[in-house]
């Protein structure tokens, strides 16, 4: 069980330090959009979209690591003051109740998006054609992503609770 | 099952904040919530628009493409190491002034407030170099800890600040006419802080001694000049490089972001280590900060989506409405719920689920919508500073030395809270406080 923990651990944790250079990217395209315009006068055809894209990939799929981290905020005032053994209790149950629907949620309709795009060939109506069915689907990985790291949490919660009762 | 508008509303904000008080994050209480609420309410059908919402409000979004590369300058600015040179030219500055380093904390958090908008960043940066030198120089625990806090806060009002462009993506107001409403209120505030620390030091003198003499004497005028030309010009001309662009109309909010990260990655160049891996850790924590803020928002957009399709945004706006007092009323009644939501909730979550439900009830009364945002973003100064859960006491904490307990923080809040609710009542009987200099700036 530790091993698969573990395992999703690593692969957020690979997946999110490579995502997280996208931010500098998102700033050089802004940048090169705004010279574009200030020495030729005609902005990019693809800087607009491409920047929306990149920001709705990076965060969402930045999300498994941030919670990997722990960085997602959450209010820890009465949690702090129980045992670890509740404190375990708390998260299984909290995970259950909140996190797998709408996980499910993401994950379901997530993919039908993300279909309905794809078979439709969808692409952005700018001067240039992109196609967007690549940015519908990031939000199945993303979902995917947290889902996992969801399972690690919960593996570490039982392990916790079983140690105590031991 | 098919519930009542009025059960839904119930039920939503019940399990809201059972899960919240459970210590669940935020985002999935939202998320989780939205599901349950729409199979006990109006079904689940009415969830494939919740993916639309998700993507149309949140992802496919040019304004929020400002959150991440603001947040990226901030760090940027932090690495650079200015600011803890910044904070020693003003202090010698004001050495001969009875609470000068209360002071100078002020003065530096507006400066880098007006640079920043992270109140987490500002508040630990600050901790770390204000607060041991205010304590060895024998200033009041309370005062010291107080100030450093409410100054740090001001860093989400005064802009550039995420904060702002989040409220003006979920408001008819645009990020320029926020930015430019909310300058005068937040310096405002900050002048308000000076001049309590003047007072309070003034009629308590061992609240906030002098810097010593001699130390002062270590630095000539001559070097103290050329030190606040070096270290306080670099933070304004970023101010100026940022808020210029954008109130000039040049640039849209999320260009003059990257004009922003542009220049303060030249101060990290020229002041900060230069480091490759300084750099790679600043792109992986300002990652992590944006996709805290943003996950909150894919939580609230299907939580609210849920709850408006269920007929609970009906329920509240009645509620509002049926107050007494009529318009001031609901006003009053609204800010006051920020407020007290600000106690449990971060402003994120606050403004998500907030303005949706509010925005269209002040709408309907003829109030005007800048001067309302304004308001709720003044009030929301509060919800870093009040108990149980206000971020500054946890960042602040996180720095203190020992001897410091999240006890005498509590308390060094309290003049500070009063103060923002002051400024509240001054911004509520002299609206042009607010809607002047936008009229001004943007016509």
């Amino acid at each position: 069980m530790n091993a698969i923990a573990k395992a999703i651990d690593t692969l957020n944790d690979v997946f999110g330090r490579i995502i997280a250079p996208l931010i500098a990217i998102i700033t050089l395209i802004v940048l090169y959009d705004i010279a574009l315009r200030f020495f030729t006068d005609r902005p990019s055809d693809w800087a607009f979209d491409i920047t929306k894209m990149l920001f709705g990939a990076h965060f969402m799929l930045m999300a498994a690591y941030g919670l990997r981290h722990h960085v997602h905020v959450e209010v820890d005032v009465i949690k702090r003051l129980l045992s670890r053994k509740k404190q375990a209790a708390f998260d299984i149950i909290g995970y259950l109740i909140f996190f797998v629907p709408f996980m499910w949620m993401l994950l379901s309709l997530g993919w039908s998006f993300f279909m309905r795009s794809f078979s439709r060939g969808e692409t952005t109506y700018g001067m240039v054609s992109i196609p967007v069915y690549p940015i519908k689907g990031v939000i199945f990985v993303a979902a995917a992503l947290i889902l996992l790291q969801g399972i690690a949490i919960v593996i570490r919660a039982i392990q916790q609770l079983r140690e105590e009762r031991a | 099952m098919n519930l009542s508008p009025e059960m839904l509303t119930l039920v939503m904000f019940a399990g809201l904040i059972v899960g919240l008080f459970m210590g669940h994050p935020l985002a999935f209480v939202l998320g989780g919530v939205a599901v349950i609420g729409a199979l006990a309410g109006p079904g689940l059908n009415v969830m494939g628009t919740l993916i639309n919402n998700i993507y149309g409000n949140a992802m496919d979004n040019y304004v929020l493409v400002a959150i991440p590369l603001f947040v990226l300058m901030a760090r940027f600015l932090n690495d650079s190491g200015v600011t803890g040179k910044m904070f020693d030219a003003m202090r010698l500055l004001l050495a001969n002034l009875r609470g000068g380093l209360a002071l100078t904390v002020v003065i530096v958090s507006v400066l880098l407030a007006a640079t920043t908008g992270i109140v987490g960043a500002s508040i630990a940066v600050m901790g770390m170099i204000a607060l041991v030198p205010m304590l060895k120089y024998g200033y009041n625990k309370e005062l010291s800890a107080g100030v450093i806090m409410a100054s740090g806060c001001l860093g989400i009002l005064i802009p550039p600040s995420i904060m702002l462009i989040l409220m003006a993506s979920y408001s008819p107001v645009s990020v320029g006419a926020l930015f430019a409403g909310a300058l005068v209120p937040g310096l405002m505030l900050g002048v308000m802080y000076a001049l309590y620390v003047l007072i309070i030091c003034y009629l308590k003198p061992g609240h906030g001694p002098k810097v010593p003499a001699e130390e002062r004497a270590q630095t000539s005028t001559g070097e103290l000049v050329v030190m606040l030309f070096k270290y306080v010009l670099p933070p304004m001309a970023l101010i100026l490089g940022v808020l210029g662009a954008l109130f000039t109309g040049l640039a849209t909010a999320t260009e003059a972001s990257a004009i922003g990260v542009f220049i303060a990655f030249l101060l990290f160049m020229i002041f900060g280590d230069r480091k490759l891996k300084t750099c790679y850790n600043t792109l992986i924590d300002a990652s992590k900060t944006t996709t805290m803020v943003m996950l909150v928002l894919v939580g609230a957009t299907a939580f609210t989506g849920v709850f408006s399709r269920g007929g609970g945004m009906s329920v509240i706006s009645e509620l509002v409405l049926a107050m007494p007092g009529g318009t001031t009323g609901a006003l009053i009644l609204m800010l006051f719920l920020v407020f007290i939501l600000g106690m449990f909730l971060d402003w994120t979550g606050i403004v998500l689920l907030s303005f949706p439900i509010m925005l269209p009830i002040v709408e309907a009364m003829g109030v005007d919508m800048l001067w309302f945002v304004v308001m709720v973003a003044v009030v929301l100064q509060t919800s870093f500073l009040t108990p149980p859960f206000g971020y500054a006491l946890f960042y602040l904490k996180g720095v203190a030395p020992p001897g410091v307990e999240i006890v005498d923080l509590y308390k060094a809040v309290i003049p500070f809270v009063a103060l923002i609710v002051l400024a509240c009542v001054l911004l509520a009987l002299f609206p042009w406080l607010v809607t002047g200099l936008p009229a001004i700036l943007l016509g």
